[in-house]
């Protein structure tokens, strides 16, 4: 029976073949977007006729009876058309790529939208399609090397961490906060992008110029970014499942240290045996000195010596007879120490889950978008992760004919598990990341003793579990460990617990009214409520908490943060010219309130509450903080013949960090916009699609100051009988602070040549910022270091140009590439009269601030090579040190100015407090940006993206610490680099790195770590596939296979340097680096 | 009908767009402005009371996120000044490493913040007070200006001798810090040179005059606040500073009356010894419970985590100098010259124990020092890592609070009262100041002191001229004594500038850390502080001492002192 089915269709596909043209046949299909979203309402028409058309379906399905030789034209707004020969198929499926370059592209702009080519300042918009071949927990971090001008530093990987600090366009005040605006749907979002899923979003528009961002002209100086999460569509319901998995790794590189204990021993002997032959000890002596003094300074031996025998030979090398591994009687037990590898311990590959479900459907009168999402994010150390369950309904309804209603509502619950101690300055004794990237390869991470049978086991404690070595003599090893001692990170890890537990829910309730029909109205309040409970339990068992049986700290933070906003507009054609005028108010108000306690004594880990504490008045706070800005605006739109575009917006904006007669600034900005390719000089040019030129200024605010600085404040605390707080002085106010204001001008171009095959954006821009909230100092001998005042000015000015190319565009194949740079070049223009009266500038460390001079301009001691003993030599000016001979008016000697970058390099010396400081340039990049591409072969697609920087410079502090021979006993103990064997020694003098010697305090000095800070990061890829399923199961309009990966490769100057963390040093580490993931997903629209 | 509804509806949109209604906050935390200030009940009260209630427990300087060991107020200070002579040990180098082996003490360096920020912040507060109590004259404004002239002269007592390269009798032109009192003006600031030593105490003694009368009247609660004797007290000690021997004797003779000089069981209390104010204590300050340095960091960053070496290793475990390895010692040579008969020997671990042949014994003959009976902690402080890998020489003059509880909780142990002022200082000051005039009155006033803490007590026996042969053998029998009495209590180093003597680290057998064993013939020029930049790139009249450096390896031993 089977056989004869075969048979009969292969006959019956025969003659159809036979049959040739002019058949017509019934076309079943359906059309899909880049991202396997159904395209719905796409137009299909049959190349030659009036008649034959269809229009797609809200699953993007369309059925036509067709010429089975015809060709079908498919076109939709937004998309490029495609020319589909029907080829005798009757199920045809048909991909839109979405047309980049699409003039009457919506895009999302301050308080509504406007269209792409309307448009007259400069954005960068990021769509889901673009979102979507991301994984990103926060959205936050698919920004970089995607937006041309943004920059971000110090992104954490710990799972659901806030995004890193980021700056548009330079770095726009020297003491305020140039974090750019967060908005999403309407209203500021202070909040943590992580609780947004990025399948909720829609788009995310970053403004970067006046015309864009100065209706928030307040806070808009630093950049806005507005995220729009998806909108509901007026279709048949369209069900979208999203599930993906995949796993996360460790992606930072360590740097090249000793991990050898054979090297390590080896490094440090070496470094006394210097210090004791310099001391003028013969070899013998120095090196019994040398072996007492290593085992003395850094506790632990691991190697069994035979008795009498020293562990490092004259030779400097380790005693041939020494075996790994030492057992010894303490305390009436026979311990053993080896070393462990303490980076195995603490990384493993961790799962990360992702699963999601929409809804979006409606009629003419109402429609919805709902969505569930679920995230499980293991991290890469143990007991860190984070689990976020969203949801999210937004709604609209036309109620009546003039009046429409939109309602918004997301909650988010999340759980973020993390690690104790995990902060990126502390570099201490619980700093997981930290500890086991420096310590020394000598140290086990277990107390170890032998067995009756001989061999060596972890010890276990009362409780069973494995006995962490804490450096501690008395309970561990008998002898205390050098680094970091009382401290074990794994240990910590395991038995401690860090959590915190987000509530979130944002409502937004918004009308519509149409007035007229040229006049409207809009009302829209929003409300986030955030709620975190958050927990640190430090254990009774082991460290520094066990004197108290454990301590519980609890927090709660309830914010609550409105934003309302009220709009009128009026539009209307006069013949060739549209007008659109806006006037609104927005009042925005946030409060936060914070309530702890602490308790000690644990009845039992297993309930984390303080009523299971003994002791409940260790200690408890609460305090609370507000914020309010309120503004008035209006905004018009002209254009004349969609080819010339004016625009011209006022804002005047109120906000509460300034005092009450200081409080209100005024904000504009004007713009114009010129289609040049619609004029008809340029009709007859057929390589020009669209080009278009623009230009706009404008000025905008900035009160990212500290709260309170415009009035004298006093800090309080208990008096000494603990019966009343008492105030003593904190900070001098000045009441006449104000808004910073940034005036931003652009003058830029837009087009698209060759039919979209080339097209791109260039912007070229200049900020001023004036009035600069400047940290004014004053002598502390005042009792207070200084105060804010507006002076100073500094101009951050640079260009950005974006590029796509598609070299390739055919019915099978689609191949784009996109490219973006971006320079940002911060210049000086004026410092408050006192702080430079001295010495023509100041220092506050690391930078050297003058007039003229750029910003983030490094200043430290340069380095100048060793003298004929091997010892670091530093410049000095003679107009500065006292090493130059130059004489006060008493006839002494100088005392070294250390506050003044040097002019000249006069002489060197070897003694830090003779040498001078010199501004070595600024740290800051000479241009930065991104590429990517874009390859679709049918139903699969690919694309990679990458980000980069060229130049700038960090202050490789870690490299630094590594190289640095030991000064005291505190430095003892922590690994070095492997570069340590190209010192400066009477065997090897032509090296230009100081000698290794122990207590060579100067040696690690200066500009000699001053390194290149340019890397390229292998940021993201995806490759996906949909799946032609709609030919085999009816119901279901597309089914998508895909994988996707973050953070996969990375080059810098140095293995081991990260230039991403700052942009001035690596002093303090983000110790969370990113991580690198790698998902495999699934995504069903039906 | 239906439009006049959405004009309605237009108009009140308009209205709600057109009223302004920005809030105006103040702060609701632990810093108020100084309208909310001025608005507390008993403001000024409160003012006055912060003058002592900030000497010690916050985290002035870094705040409590940067928590730094040497941040916990002026007994901090302490230990940074003295730990830059000879008489107190800092054998592990960690956080007070700056100042035992002069690393990073130039102006740029937060070895130079530290003082200006904490010294400067209290006499802003003493001028606060001051500018407060301007023309109201009752009991209480009189009491609290007091105080605050008290105060203030004592802070810049402490900042003359820190930042002055010559000592007031040697040279009174030498430059002392720039003076800022209620009148000066941010304007003057910027160009305020560095007052002359003469000038310094001329200012230094006026404000001790109007202290003397204005706080005649007050009663304090406790030693915790200063009153009449203390500004005795400060006045003995700034003419002995002086040289003004008639005046200091005088003041120091008043200033003893109603207090009694410690006894043996006092000084050596196993559970009160220095930690607990009782008659000898004129003048003190106090950790609290609830403290920043004491929250914060397990109470690591405090005084007690620098001197009580009593700490439970097994139970808590914390405690730099207890468990940590970090203790501060007694100089071997000073320990040394202290007869066996002089009680305060016992406040010092016997360097002979280290000499015993098993750590049993060892541990028996320290259970003697221990308050708990714990030899074996005392062992474990010693040994904790091999930095120093002995006992000889650990302090326990500074006893851990609150008996059994606090050392099996250093949140209680770490609850110390520290002394600013003790009677035995004044009996010191009235023989030295005597004998300056008239030997033998000195020699009398100062065998009758000695007396009080070793029976047997020998005139005589103690005079050692660290490289300056200039002083008499008086003199240096005095300074032995205030060494020995005052050890760990911020007076060394001063004493050292005061007596141009020079630093002896080097000997045989000395406990000093190796590299840093310098025997130095005059005052180290590294006990002239540096001014922090903050204050000479805005200050333009001031100039600045300048950056020590250290010398390199240790020193030869020297034979004789």
């Amino acid at each position: 029976m089977k056989k004869i089915k075969v048979f009969f269709t292969a006959i019956a596909l025969l003659l159809s073949a036979i049959a040739l043209s002019a058949q017509t046949i019934s076309v079943r299909g359906s059309v899909v977007d880049g991202a396997g979203d159904p395209v719905v309402g796409a137009s299909v028409v049959l190349q030659g006729s009036t008649t034959v058309y269809a229009l797609t379906d809200a699953g993007g399905a369309f059925k036509l009876s067709v010429p089975s030789n015809g060709t079908l034209i498919v076109s939709c707004l937004g998309y490029v058309t495609q020319e589909v020969p029907v080829d005798n198929r009757t199920s045809i499926q048909v991909l839109l790529i979405e047309d980049s370059t699409l003039l009457d592209e919506t895009i999302v702009v301050a308080f509504g939208t406007t269209t792409k080519e309307a448009f007259t300042g400069s954005v960068t918009v990021m769509k889901s399609e673009d979102i979507q071949k991301r994984q990103a927990t926060n959205v936050a971090n698919t920004l970089v090397g995607s937006v041309p001008g943004l920059q971000m530093r110090g992104s954490s990987g710990a799972p659901g961490a806030g995004a890193g600090s980021m700056n548009i366009r330079g770095i726009s005040s020297l003491y305020s906060s140039v974090e750019p605006l967060i908005i999403v749907d309407g209203a500021p979002y202070p909040a943590s992008l992580s609780n947004i899923p990025q399948g909720d979003i829609e788009s995310i528009t970053v403004l970067k110029d006046a015309a864009s961002a100065a209706l928030y002209g307040a806070r808009g100086a630093s950049g806005v970014i507005l995220i729009t999460t998806k909108h509901a569509r007026s279709s048949e319901a369209v069900v979208t499942v999203d599930a993906r998995m995949g796993v996360s790794s460790r992606a930072i590189q360590d740097y090249d240290t000793i991990t050898d204990p054979r090297e390590y021993y080896e490094a440090y002997y070496t470094l006394l045996n210097n210090y004791y032959l310099n001391q003028g000890a013969d070899a013998l002596t120095a090196n019994n000195k040398a072996n007492a003094a290593m085992l003395s300074d850094l506790g632990y031996n691991i190697y069994t010596v035979p008795q009498g025998q020293s562990l490092i030979g004259v030779n400097g090398k380790l005693n041939p007879n020494a075996v790994l591994g030492r057992a010894y009687e303490f305390n009436g037990e026979t311990y053993y120490m080896t070393n462990d590898n303490w980076r195995d311990a603490a990384y493993h590959n961790a799962l990360r889950q992702e699963y999601s479900v929409s809804v979006n459907g409606g009629n003419n009168r109402a429609s919805y978008y709902a969505s569930v999402n679920y995230l499980n994010e293991d991290g890469i150390i143990e007991y860190s992760g984070y689990e976020r369950i969203s949801a999210r309904l937004k709604a609209n309804y036309q109620a009546k004919k003039w009046l429409k209603i939109n309602g918004n509502v997301a909650y988010t619950n999340s759980t973020t598990t993390s690690n104790p101690n995990m902060s990126s300055s502390e570099l201490g004794s619980t700093n997981l990341m930290y500890y086991t990237s420096m310590i020394a390869p000598i140290y086990p991470i277990y107390v170890r003793v032998l067995d009756a049978n001989g061999n060596p086991v972890i010890r276990t404690d009362a409780n069973g579990n494995p006995q962490y070595d804490y450096g501690v003599a008395a309970t561990n090893y008998g002898v205390g460990r050098a680094f970091l001692q009382t401290g074990n990170p794994l240990g910590s890890n395991r038995y401690n617990k860090v959590q915190s537990n987000g509530n979130q829910l944002n409502g937004n309730l918004s009308a519509n009214i149409d007035f007229t029909e040229h006049l409207h109205g809009n009302i829209s309040s929003t409300i986030i409520w955030g709620n975190t409970r958050a927990m640190d339990y430090e254990n009774g068992l082991y460290g520094p908490k066990v004197g108290v049986n454990g301590e519980l700290l609890k927090q709660e933070t309830n914010s609550i943060r409105t934003n309302n906003v009220q709009t009128l507009t009026y539009n209307n054609n006069f013949g060739p010219v549209n007008v659109n005028i806006m006037a609104g108010h927005e009042y925005y108000r946030t409060n936060n309130a914070v309530l702890s306690a602490t308790a000690r004594g644990a009845f039992s880990p297993e309930i984390l509450e303080i009523n299971a504490f003994a002791d409940k008045q260790v200690s408890s706070s609460s305090y609370s903080t507000n914020y309010n800005v309120e503004g008035y605006f209006l905004s018009a739109q002209a254009d004349y013949n969609s080819k010339l575009f004016l625009s011209v917006s006022y804002r005047r904006d109120a906000s509460s960090y300034f005092d009450k007669d200081h409080r209100w600034g005024n904000f504009w900005s004007v713009g114009g916009a010129w289609v040049i390719s619609k004029e008809a000089f340029l009709k007859d040019v057929s390589f020009i699609d669209y080009l278009k030129l623009k230009a706009s200024i404008g000025q905008q605010g900035n009160d990212n100051t500290q709260a309170f600085a415009y009035v004298d404040t006093y800090s309080l605390s208990a008096n000494a009988s603990k019966t009343g707080m008492v105030p003593s002085f904190r900070l001098q106010g000045n009441d006449k602070i104000t808004w910073e204001t940034t005036t931003n001008s652009n003058i830029g171009a837009e087009w698209s040549l060759f039919n979209s095959r080339i097209s791109g954006n260039l912007d070229f821009y200049y900020k001023k910022t004036a009035d600069q909230l400047f940290w004014i100092s004053i002598p502390e001998s005042a009792g207070s270091r200084g105060y804010y005042g507006n002076v100073g000015d500094i101009a951050n000015s640079g260009v950005e140009l974006s590029l796509t190319v598609v070299p390739v565009r055919t019915r099978l194949v689609e191949w784009s590439i996109d490219a973006n740079l971006s320079t940002a070049h911060g210049k000086i223009l004026s410092l408050p009269e006192s702080k430079i009266s001295e010495n023509g500038g100041y220092f506050e460390s690391p930078f050297w601030y003058e007039v003229g001079g750029p910003l983030n301009n490094y200043m430290t001691y340069a380095y100048a090579g060793v003298n004929e003993n091997g010892e670091a030599l530093y410049y000095y000016d003679k107009e500065l040190s006292p090493a130059g001979g130059k004489l006060d008016e008493n006839g002494e000697k100088i005392t070294n100015n250390i506050a003044k970058a040097g002019a000249t390099k006069d002489g060197t010396t070897t003694l830090i407090g003779e040498a001078t400081r010199y501004a070595h340039g600024t740290t800051l990049p000479d241009f930065f940006g991104g590429f990517g591409t874009n390859l679709r072969i049918g139903s699969f697609d690919f694309s990679a993206t990458f980000d980069y920087q060229v130049g700038g410079k960090i202050m490789d502090n870690r490299y630094g610490q590594l190289m640095d021979p030991v000064q005291n006993t505190q430095g003892a103990g922590s690994t070095f680099h492997k570069d340590w064997i190209y010192s400066w020694s009477e065997t090897n003098k032509e090296s230009n790195l100081p000698r290794w010697q122990y207590g060579d305090r100067y040696a690690t000095y200066g500009d000699r770590f001053l390194t290149d800070a340019s890397y390229l990061n292998f940021q993201s890829f995806s490759v996906g596939y949909n799946v032609p399923v709609n030919k085999l199961i009816k119901d279901i309009h597309s089914l998508r296979v895909y994988v996707l990966g973050e953070n996969l490769g990375f080059i810098s100057a140095r293995k081991g340097l990260d230039p991403r963390y700052s942009f001035s040093s690596t002093s303090t580490m983000n110790v969370y680096s990113p991580v690198r993931t790698i998902s495999g997903g699934i995504q069903v629209t039906f | 009908m239906k439009n006049t509804f959405k004009y309605i509806l237009a108009a009140g949109l308009a209205i709600v767009m057109l009223g302004s209604c920005i809030k105006e906050f103040s702060p609701q935390s632990n810093y108020a402005t100084k309208d909310q200030v001025a608005n507390a009940p008993g403001s000024y009260s409160l003012f006055v009371q912060a003058l002592t209630s900030t000497l010690c427990g916050e985290f002035t300087y870094g705040g409590s996120s940067n928590k730094y060991p040497f941040d916990f107020g002026l007994p901090a200070f302490y230990l940074e000044r003295d730990v830059q002579g000879q008489d107190v040990v800092y054998p592990y180098q960690n956080w007070y490493t700056y100042w035992y082996s002069i690393v990073s003490m130039g102006p740029g360096t937060r070895t130079a913040q530290l003082p200006w920020t904490y010294y400067y912040g209290w006499i802003k507060g003493c001028n606060d007070v001051i500018n407060l109590s301007e023309g109201i004259d009752d009991d209480e404004h009189n009491a609290g200006a007091g105080q605050a002239y008290a105060l203030r002269a004592m802070y810049y007592m402490d900042l003359a001798r820190m930042f002055a390269p010559k000592p007031y009798t040697v040279d009174k032109n030498s430059p002392t810090v720039p003076i800022v009192n209620e009148k000066t003006s941010v304007e003057e600031l910027t160009n305020n040179p560095r007052a002359t030593n003469e000038d310094m105490w001329a200012f230094i003694i006026s404000d001790l005059d109007k202290a003397e009368t204005l706080i005649a009247n007050y009663k304090r609660a406790n030693v915790y606040t200063p009153d009449l004797s203390v500004v005795y007290g400060l006045k003995a000690r700034a003419y002995l500073e002086m040289g003004e021997w008639a005046n200091a004797v005088t003041y120091a003779k008043k200033a003893q009356a109603g207090y009694t000089i410690m006894d043996e069981a006092a000084y050596t209390d196993p559970d009160l010894g220095f930690n607990t104010p009782n008659k000898s204590w004129m003048f003190g300050m106090t950790f609290k419970a609830d403290d920043p340095t004491i929250l914060v960091n397990d109470g690591d960053s405090s005084w007690g985590s620098m001197m009580c070496i009593e700490i439970n290793p097994e139970v808590s475990g914390c405690g730099y100098a207890a468990n940590y390895g970090q203790p501060f010692l007694i100089d071997r040579h000073l320990y040394e010259t202290i007869p066996t008969t002089d009680f305060r020997r016992k406040c010092f671990v016997d360097f002979a124990i280290d000499e015993l042949a098993t750590k049993e014994e060892q541990i028996e003959a320290l259970n003697a020092y221990s308050a708990a009976g714990h030899g074996d902690w005392l062992y474990n402080t010693g040994h904790v890592t091999e930095g120093y890998n002995k006992v000889g020489g650990l302090e326990v003059k500074f006893r851990t609070a609150g008996g059994d509880a606090g050392r099996d909780n250093q949140y209680i142990g770490f609850v110390v009262a520290v002394p600013i002022m003790r009677v035995e200082e004044m009996y010191l000051i009235e023989a030295e100041a005597a004998g300056r005039q008239n030997e033998a009155d000195g020699i009398a006033l100062l065998t009758a002191f000695a007396k009080t803490r070793d029976a047997s007590y020998v005139y005589g026996t103690h005079n050692e001229a660290y490289f300056n042969t200039s002083t008499s053998k008086f003199v240096n029998e005095c300074w032995w004594q205030r060494r020995v009495e005052f050890w760990g209590e911020g007076l060394a180093t001063f004493d050292i500038k005061r007596l141009q003597k020079g630093i002896i680290r080097n000997y045989a057998n000395t406990n000093h850390t190796e590299k840093y064993r310098w025997n130095i013939d005059h005052t180290p020029e590294w006990m002239n502080t540096c001014i922090v930049q903050t204050e000479t790139n805005y200050n333009f009249a001031c100039t600045n001492n300048p950056e020590p450096i250290p010398p390199t390896g240790d020193s030869d031993p020297v034979t004789s002192f």
